[in-house]
Order: structure tokens, then sequence, then C-alpha cells
């Protein structure tokens, strides 16, 4: 199978500048992604691991990817790495939102040195309208049907 | 060499060129780094073999995906070829896409013992 050549180097002028910032915001995004592997394995809690595992998605992939578009320096690959940088800031903290929520609905124990749980505080209290689970639903597919509620005060009435 | 990513010969033939400091300083750095993203790769499937709860597991099984991830675009930056770049994108909107997936599925189960 012949595939053509897709993208060679420019041998520009720039060439040297931009492999040096290369260099740079690779090692910075190579940081970022050995720190969150180390994290999800050294830290305590879920919590936490989520926590490091969310810098390594955003902070690692985007340095890695702005690497990719200094050295390469084509149109083609800095289009579709900026589609990626953007996606990733968009998505992974989502994730890791919906991901921790799912770990606080499951009751997973925090570390005893963490100094509060605001959410379950929130929970515990009636003025507070934070629901209970909007990711799981227990009840089934009756949930489904709009309840009429009332108007939704965020916060304490 | 030639049946995989096109004609690798010549690009790396190419990569010879041009100024040999910084290309010579980047390629050190990526040869750390696919060292450093292959530990990190053992050290997830470490929290993924002994994680105690599932959220534990999800996470490190996402964390090495997006490590795969880089180690595919420290494969882009060094051949500077386009053919396997599109894999970054794909493995980006699987995994958000398989975290909420899991998130659902975990608040559904109630329990992640």
């Amino acid at each position: 199978m012949e595939l053509a050549p897709m993208v060679l180097a420019a041998d520009d002028a720039t060439a040297g500048v931009r492999d040096l910032l290369a260099t740079i915001s690779l090692a910075g995004g190579l940081f970022f992604m050995f720190v969150g592997a180390v994290g999800v394995v050294r830290l305590p809690d879920a919590y936490q691991r989520i926590h490091a595992a969310s810098k390594c998605t955003t902070l690692g992939l985007a340095g890695m990817l702005i690497a990719a578009i200094l050295h390469v320096w084509t149109l083609d690959i800095a289009g579709k790495a900026i589609m990626a940088i953007v996606f990733t800031f968009v998505a992974s903290p989502i994730g890791s939102h919906l991901l921790a929520k799912a770990a606080h609905h499951c009751k997973i124990e925090q570390w005893p040195g963490t100094l509060s749980d605001e959410l379950a505080q929130d929970k515990a209290d009636p003025n507070c309208s934070v629901s209970d689970d909007e990711i799981g639903v227990p009840e089934g597919p009756q949930r489904l049907v709009a309840q009429d509620s009332g108007p939704v005060h965020v916060g304490a009435a | 060499m030639t049946n995989l990513f096109g004609n690798v010969a010549p690009l790396l033939l190419a990569a010879e060129g041009g100024t040999p400091w910084t290309r010579g300083l980047l390629d050190t750095v990526i040869a750390i780094g696919i060292v450093l993203m292959s530990v990190g790769v053992l050290l997830c499937m470490i929290r993924l073999l002994k994680g105690p709860t599932l959220v534990d597991r999800g996470l490190a099984a996402d964390t090495i995906s997006i490590q795969i991830a880089g180690l595919v675009l420290l494969l882009t930056i060094r051949f500077e070829s386009l053919v396997v770049f599109d894999v970054v994108l794909v493995v980006g909107i699987l995994g958000f896409a398989s975290t909420l997936a899991f998130a659902q599925y975990l608040g559904r189960r109630g329990s992640a013992a």
C-alpha cells in the first residue's frame, strides 16, 4: 500500500525557534501526564484521584497538542489539534464532575483529612434544593414524567 | 516500514537536515516521553487492578486511554505524519462518552463496592 507522504517539515527560518518552543511545550505536557498517572496511583481518595486524572487529561494533552502544532506547522494538523484542545477542555471537566457526582452518590468515603463535605451538608439541608440524584434514577422510568415542582430556588430559600 | 506509515524512510532522511540542535533536543524529549508515558500506563494499570471501588477502575481506564493518545501524539511529532493523528480525536471523544456512560451506570447502580 503506497501512501503519499502527507506533510513534510517546513525547513524555513523559524524551524529552530518552533522546535525549541515545541520542546518546552512537550516537556510541560509530559510533566502533567506523568504527574497525573502518579496521582492516580498515589492519592488516598477517589475524589483526589479524579482531580489528578483531570489535570492529566486537560493540561497534559493540550501541551502535547501544542507541541505537535509547533513542530509540524501545517494547517491541517493545526485545525485538528485546536479542535482536540477545545473539545478536551470542554469535555474533561464535565466527565470528571459527573464521575465525582456519581462517586458521591455511591457514598464513597472521603479521606479522613478532608476538611468538609459541602454537598452532603446541602443534601441534608431541607432549604437547599440540591437534588439527591440527577444522574442516578433509582425510582425508574416514572422520573421521566415531568414533575411540576414549582419554581426551582437555588441556594437557601 | 512502508506499509503502515507510508514512506517513512524519506521522512527520516528529511528529518536529518534542518537545524540539528533543536531537533536533537526534541528527539531526546520524545524518547524520554515514551518512557514516561509507558511507566504512566503501568501505574494506571496498578490502580486498575487494585482499585478499591468501581470509580477508581473506571478512572484508571480513562487515564490509560489518554496516555495511549499521548503516545500516538508522540509518534505524530516524531514522524511528522498525519496518518495516526486522528486517533487522538477519536480516543478523546470515546473517553468522554465512556466516562459519561460509566457515571450514569454508577449512579443507577447506587453502590460502587
